[in-house]
């Protein structure tokens, strides 16, 4: 009987090492009628099997309360209640558990159920999987925080006419990690000629070693080292010991927040301490970092943001909307959070630019116009023909005693130095 | 460095062994895979995290109460699922677990959310001390301590207590157990309260070092498993073995082939072993 059920775990462990992918064509697209005095918008996220989930849902539901009620800031969208002349919108969530076939489904189902806009979904992969729903449907998708690259180069794949996102992307990430690091050079003589970087084997991480290897090649640093690792890993000595004897001067991380923490852990214990870890979005955004950070004593971590809390005196709309998250939450409003808070109220500046809730016009939208972005450093969002948008939406922020500091570009936003260890 | 990748496997493989011991408890004696003890482990690491938020306990003192929560979950488990199954057919025991496992997990999410935990400033914290340039965690110190403890407790607790005894002679033979006055209900609600016992340890010594959220112990189970089998069923230092074996596999593998490898490493030996020696390498 145990030999029996040994073969059986067996069989099961193999099953459960195995990934999955792929999705079933859908069916043609319906219309995207506003149905009973309410437009809705599709939100596909990883509710369950990721920490960020429920955060990113917090943030669209404040986008939500802005866009429906009288609010009193200096913004016509949060002034009037409702869009295209009182209609409310209704956010109609979908959990894709982290997983591209789940979000194929999720995201089906609410294309299915007449939303005239699609936006989520976080990971990258699953992005992808919406996105490609969503052209089959002919509605667009103003996809928030994920950042790989692949998803918006015009080659990779062919939903560039329907989707749309917020995010910078890592190619404009590294160009403005690599950048900051020559600044570090130039300004504080701080030496960095080596880098490594240690990336979760998935598509956000693949992308990102990707762009690291192509921009630190262009900056002229030297690539001494590049770790890939499964993010169910148990515990990350080994590739914290790794990248240590690789001698490199900063490393660059591709993680979501529990494989950071324990790398970060790791890199302490072993007493590493290089100038910079500088972080691609992912767990570096997510708060509950900068408690581990604070823990551990150290202020080498950086990043991309779109916002951060400490700007919150020079950004009024953002200072509101932070407000009204954190009532929702009990904490500050990270990155991804804000980005994913964008997609909504994009999606809904698009549909009254549109002048209607039909998902062909919307989508004309959201190609032709600007968008007003009081909450954003940049106050502004644009999309070039494959959905990027344009105008950098992210600052370089250090984690110094516990704050996301803006520490690059230096301009009117820059909140602190930059602390080398 | 692969001494540092050594000393971090074997620390690693502590960790691995203190949550494999109690699962062997249940498949060895009882013969019971149970699906759910990755989820006895995060709902002892939940309770172990929530005695530090609210009360302010660390971890490491609040163990005696997470050990004591989590035997209780492990006897409320065995006379609301596993009792009613115990004398149907093979696979039934099983699947009622794995249904558990999925009902906890779920109700870990509904409760708690999916959101990251961590420990903050714990007692013990992930610094390290040096012995001829190689770094120990002190937080890993402790676990590989609490792993020998505990390994060494369920040795003395099965051969020297009359209860202990009494599971070996049920796990041996059922009936004979029952005709020499043996209530082998009770000894196997003993013993799963036992298994949970233990992985409520184990959950109290990880809760510092671990960050804490639904999918925290799926790999940590799957682990476990394997380590059972390549320790023998039922064999409690089999399973301290077998965790140091795995341990120091996954992270010499990692080294050599790869770091995104370095589980491909630990089921091939599982699954060679269990061609060579289905009763894994200390079985009986």
């Amino acid at each position: 009987m145990k030999k029996l059920l040994a073969f059986l775990i067996s069989g099961a462990l193999a099953l459960s090492m195995v990934a999955c992918g792929g999705s079933e064509p859908a069916p043609a697209p319906e219309g995207g009628e506003a149905s009973g005095g309410t437009v809705s918008i599709g939100a596909v996220l990883p509710l369950t099997g990721s920490s960020t989930g429920e955060y990113l849902k917090a943030a669209m539901e404040v986008a939500e309360d802005i866009i429906n009620n009288s609010h009193d800031l200096d913004w016509d969208l949060a002034k009037n209640e409702g869009i295209l002349g009182g209609q409310k919108i209704e956010i109609k969530f979908a959990d894709h558990q982290a997983s591209a076939e789940v979000a194929t489904t999720e995201a089906a189902n609410l294309l299915d159920a007449g939303v005239v806009a699609i936006t989520g979904a976080y990971n990258s992969g699953c992005s992808a999987s919406v996105a490609t729903q969503a052209l089959e449907y002919g509605v667009p998708m103003v996809c928030g925080s994920s950042s790989s690259a692949s998803l918006t180069d015009g080659t990779t794949y062919s939903f560039g006419s329907i989707f749309n996102r917020v995010a910078a992307n890592d190619a404009q990430e590294s160009d403005e990690f690599f950048e900051y690091l020559t600044y570090l050079n130039d300004t504080y003589d701080a030496g960095i000629k080596k880098v490594a970087i240690a990336w979760i084997n998935n598509s956000y991480g693949i992308h990102a070693d990707e762009m690291f290897q192509k921009y630190a090649a262009e900056y002229g640093f030297e690539v001494v080292g590049s770790v890939s690792y499964e993010s169910t890993s148990t515990s990350f000595d080994t590739e914290a010991a790794q990248i240590k004897a690789t001698g490199a001067d900063v490393v660059f991380q591709a993680s979501y927040i529990g494989d950071l923490t324990l790398f970060a852990q790791a890199y302490s214990s072993i007493e590493f301490f290089p100038k910079a870890i500088i972080c691609y979005c992912g767990g570096f955004q997510d708060a509950s970092f900068a408690k581990v950070a604070t823990d551990l004593g150290v202020n080498s971590y950086a990043g991309g943001q779109a916002c951060t809390a400490e700007l919150a005196d020079k950004l009024p709309v953002f200072s509101y909307v932070n407000d009204l998250y954190k009532a929702k939450t009990g904490q500050d409003i990270d990155g991804p959070a804000l980005e994913e808070f964008a997609s909504i109220i994009i999606a809904a500046q698009a549909i009254e630019a549109a002048g209607s809730a039909d998902p062909e016009a919307i989508n004309a939208a959201l190609k032709a116009n600007e968008f007003a972005a009081p909450y954003l450093i940049t106050q502004k969002v644009k999309f070039d023909e494959y959905g990027q948008n344009i105008v950098m939406p992210a600052v370089v922020t250090q984690l110094i005693d516990g704050k996301y500091e803006v520490v690059y570009p230096i301009n009117e936003f820059t909140t602190s130095d930059p602390v080398l260890e | 460095m692969l001494g540092q990748i050594v000393i971090n496997g074997l620390l690693n493989g502590f960790v691995y062994a203190l949550v494999a011991v109690g699962l062997t408890l249940t498949w060895g004696v009882m013969d019971i895979v149970n699906f759910a003890h990755g989820e006895f482990l995060l709902w002892g690491m939940y309770g172990a995290f929530w005695i530090w938020a609210l009360v302010g306990l660390d971890p490491l003192l609040s163990l005696p109460l997470v050990v004591v929560l989590i035997f209780i979950l492990g006897v409320l488990t065995y006379f609301l699922v596993i009792k009613r199954v115990l004398n149907a057919p093979g696979l039934t025991a099983l699947l009622a677990t794995f249904g558990l496992s999925m009902v906890l997990k779920n109700l870990t999410q509904f409760f708690w959310t999916a959101n990251y935990r961590n420990v903050t400033d714990p007692l013990v914290s992930s610094d390290s001390f040096k012995i001829g340039g190689l770094y120990i965690r002190h937080d890993y110190i402790v676990a590989a301590a609490g792993a020998l403890l505990l390994t060494f407790a369920v040795i003395l607790f099965m051969n020297k207590t009359k209860t202990g005894v009494a599971i070996k002679a049920t796990s041996m033979n059922k009936s004979a157990a029952q005709l020499m006055g043996i209530n082998t209900n009770r000894i196997f609600a003993i013993t799963f309260g036992l298994s949970g016992a233990c992985v409520g340890a184990a959950a109290a010594l990880m809760a510092s070092f671990t960050p804490i959220y639904p999918e925290a112990c799926a790999l940590y189970s799957t682990i476990a498993f394997v380590i059972v089998a390549l320790g023998g069923f039922g064999n409690i230092k089999g399973a301290l073995y077998a965790g140091l074996i795995i341990g120091v596999a996954e992270a010499v593998g990692g080294y050599f082939i790869g770091t995104s490898f370095k589980y491909l490493v630990v089921f091939a030996i599982y699954l060679i072993v269990i061609q060579i020696k289905p009763r894994g390498l200390f079985g009986w």
